[in-house]
């Protein structure tokens, strides 16, 4: 058990919630995605993405449709279903109950 | 000076260094390991692909138009490893699949659909040997005509093989050419991996602690054996292939092309009956036409079998088996039941007997003597004026390109009439009496008169659109009282029943001038 790997752990677990998160705002294309998710250093390398997304669309989450790109073949670009609102929403739910869970269990042992 | 290599890759063309080119198939083989058993899989390897792709446009300009090694290792560094991606369902899959990285892929046989004109099975082939698609495909036509079984077996495997759809499929497609050196390379392989393997065992702890080696020379005894299984197989799988193939040529040509190959006479021969021909007692061209379609396929598809078989032994590409299966044994199964149907309304249709009789009282003539004769020339084109000579049952039945012929039997009789007479008798088999007798007034029998001679044909004719039904034409003549027939030498083995010869003594009779009374 290293640090590193527990961080990976942690990341990976909320990569799903947060590819939903950022389409909420605007319809994006991997690259997009892959950007926003390097910035708050997220993930690594771009791989990661190229799966997840498959199975969120394919899971009804998500929906895409192919535009031309000014240069370079053409991209999907991915929006959020219905169901993918639903999801979400249920996401954000729990994340915010796992967010007062851990801080109060923190709070707690920095009490003692 | 540095040898490049094109791809399409998403549908973009970059043209790479050679050193690129071999880590970019690497990479993609990797990635494509990883991913191509999900049902997904495909769908994520594209979207990699059309990721790398986008990368290397921003990549060339006008100045830089080759993809340099830097360049993909670049890419690699962007996309990441497949053992860097994180894996939400299935983590422990990835850690035991990032070894394929370091596993060298196997070309593999696919259909190539871009350069295809029907499946892409010949521009496949091309790829797979390294060598242009034109080629094959005028090998492929070439070779039709003495191999018939070409198109059956296109068609198998284009059922087969997967296409070729991404980029690291068609990577996958063109790899190595398979020579001698290359399957040497290959079993090589297998010996570096024994040698370590052996290696291992040597300098194991569990070697110098427990002894306990004896698992791990099993172990090693396994993978000698598995080369040495690994070999055989390939060479079953070319005897497999050349077997088939033969067998099939034989079949094909027996059945459809009957003296394409072999002389008719190198045929067996089923009661005396020319192989080919027997067919023809089976019934009307059109049913022995479906019958011989149908018993060549099922023949032929357990031998494509075997060819398919040795195939994948040789070359262990991945196939659709089922579809193929499933389709053999469909198709075999349906020309079993054609084939069973034939028979059984066809085959035996031979079990009533029907007869017609045509009797006809000959010219009168100025003589106590009829002589008889048969017919020296009688116009059948594989005839010999030589059977005449010899009792040899084979030439019961002989033919030509429409008419089949059988032999003759002829029988001598008394009359209590004042005149010669002679009796037609046309007998042949049918499903009931009436068929049977509409299938006996399909023979045609000639004979002619020139005073007191008469002139028998040797054989009676069937035209090849009617059923072959055990057809028999006998000739009575019948003698009065007080007259004499004289039967010439060329009738002897026609004779068959004559008044006053026993059975066996019948031909006896030939040569002779007779009278012949009641008993």
């Amino acid at each position: 058990m290293n640090v590193e790997n527990a961080q990976a752990q942690m990341r990976k677990g909320v990569l799903e919630y947060c590819i939903l998160s950022i389409l909420s705002k605007n319809d994006a294309y991997a690259t997009n995605i892959i950007n926003e998710l390097k910035e708050s250093k997220l993930i690594v390398v771009e791989g990661t993405l190229y799966p997840l997304l498959t199975r969120q669309k394919n899971a009804g989450l998500l929906s895409y449709r192919w535009e031309e790109s000014p240069q370079g073949p053409p991209r999907k670009y991915y929006a959020l279903t219905d169901a993918g609102k639903d999801f979400l929403k249920e996401l954000h739910s729990s994340w915010n109950e796992l967010v007062s869970a851990v801080n109060l269990i923190n709070a707690r042992s920095s009490v003692k | 000076m540095k040898k490049t290599i094109k791809i399409n890759l998403s549908g973009l063309a970059f043209t790479l260094d050679e050193d690129a080119y071999q880590e970019l198939k690497d990479y993609l083989d990797s990635i494509s390991s990883k991913f191509r058993d999900l049902k997904e899989g495909n769908e994520i390897i594209s979207d990699i692909e059309a990721r790398i792709a986008e990368i290397f446009q921003s990549k060339v300009s006008d100045k830089k138009e080759v993809i340099t090694l830097e360049d993909v290792k670049d890419v690699i560094s962007i996309m990441g490893k497949p053992e860097d991606f994180y894996d939400t369902e299935d983590e422990q899959e990835a850690s035991s699949k990032s070894k394929d990285y370091t596993r060298k892929e196997n070309r593999k046989l696919y259909r190539d659909p871009e350069n295809a004109i029907f499946g892409g099975v010949a521009a496949g082939m091309a790829s797979y040997f390294g060598i242009e698609a034109w080629i094959v495909r005028l090998l492929l036509v070439v070779l039709t005509f003495p191999l018939q079984v070409i198109p059956i077996i296109y068609i198998v495997l284009w059922i087969a093989l997967p296409k070729a759809l991404t980029s690291a499929q068609k990577l996958e497609m063109r790899g190595e050419k398979v020579t001698v050196s290359s399957i040497e390379k290959s079993v090589k392989e297998e010996y570096e991996n024994v040698k370590e393997n052996m290696k291992r065992v040597r300098q194991s702890k569990e070697f110098e602690k427990t002894r306990n080696v004896l698992g791990e020379i099993l172990h090693v005894i396994g993978q000698i054996i598995l080369v040495i299984l690994k070999i055989i197989l390939i060479i079953i799988g070319i005897a497999f292939v050349i077997v088939g193939i033969t067998a099939l040529i034989g079949i094909g040509s027996l059945v459809f092309f009957r003296y394409s190959l072999f002389r008719p006479d190198f045929l067996p021969m089923i009661h005396g009956i020319p192989f080919p021909e027997f067919f023809h007692n089976l019934g009307d061209p059109g049913t022995i036409t479906l019958f011989g379609f149908a018993l060549f396929l099922v023949i032929a598809i357990p031998i494509v079998a075997l060819i398919y078989g040795g195939i994948k032994l040789i070359f262990r590409f991945k196939a659709n088996d089922k579809a193929v299966g499933l389709a053999g044994l469909v198709l075999w199964l349906l020309s079993l039941i054609c084939i069973a149907t034939i028979i059984a309304y066809d085959g035996t249709g031979g079990t009533a007997n029907g007869r017609t009789t045509e009797s006809e009282y000959l010219t009168p003539f100025n003589s106590d003597t009829l002589k008889v004769y048969m017919q020296k020339d009688p116009g059948i084109e594989n005839f010999h004026n030589d059977w005449y000579y010899t009792g040899d049952e084979d030439w019961y039945k002989i033919s030509d390109a429409d008419k089949t012929y059988g032999k003759i039997k002829i029988d001598i009789e008394f009359t209590e009439e004042k005149k010669f007479e002679i009796v037609i008798q046309k007998i042949s088999n049918g499903r009931s009496v009436i068929t049977g007798v509409i299938n006996a007034e399909n023979i045609i029998y000639r004979y002619s008169q020139d005073d007191n001679k008469l002139y028998l044909d040797p054989y009676f004719a069937l035209n090849k659109i009617h059923q072959w039904n055990s057809p028999e034409t006998e000739v009575n003549i019948r003698v009065p009282d007080g007259k004499y027939i004289y039967l010439d030498e060329t009738t002897k083995y026609f004779l068959d029943d004559v008044e006053g010869f026993s059975t066996e003594d019948s031909k006896e009779a030939a040569g002779k001038v007779l009278s012949v009374t009641a008993d």
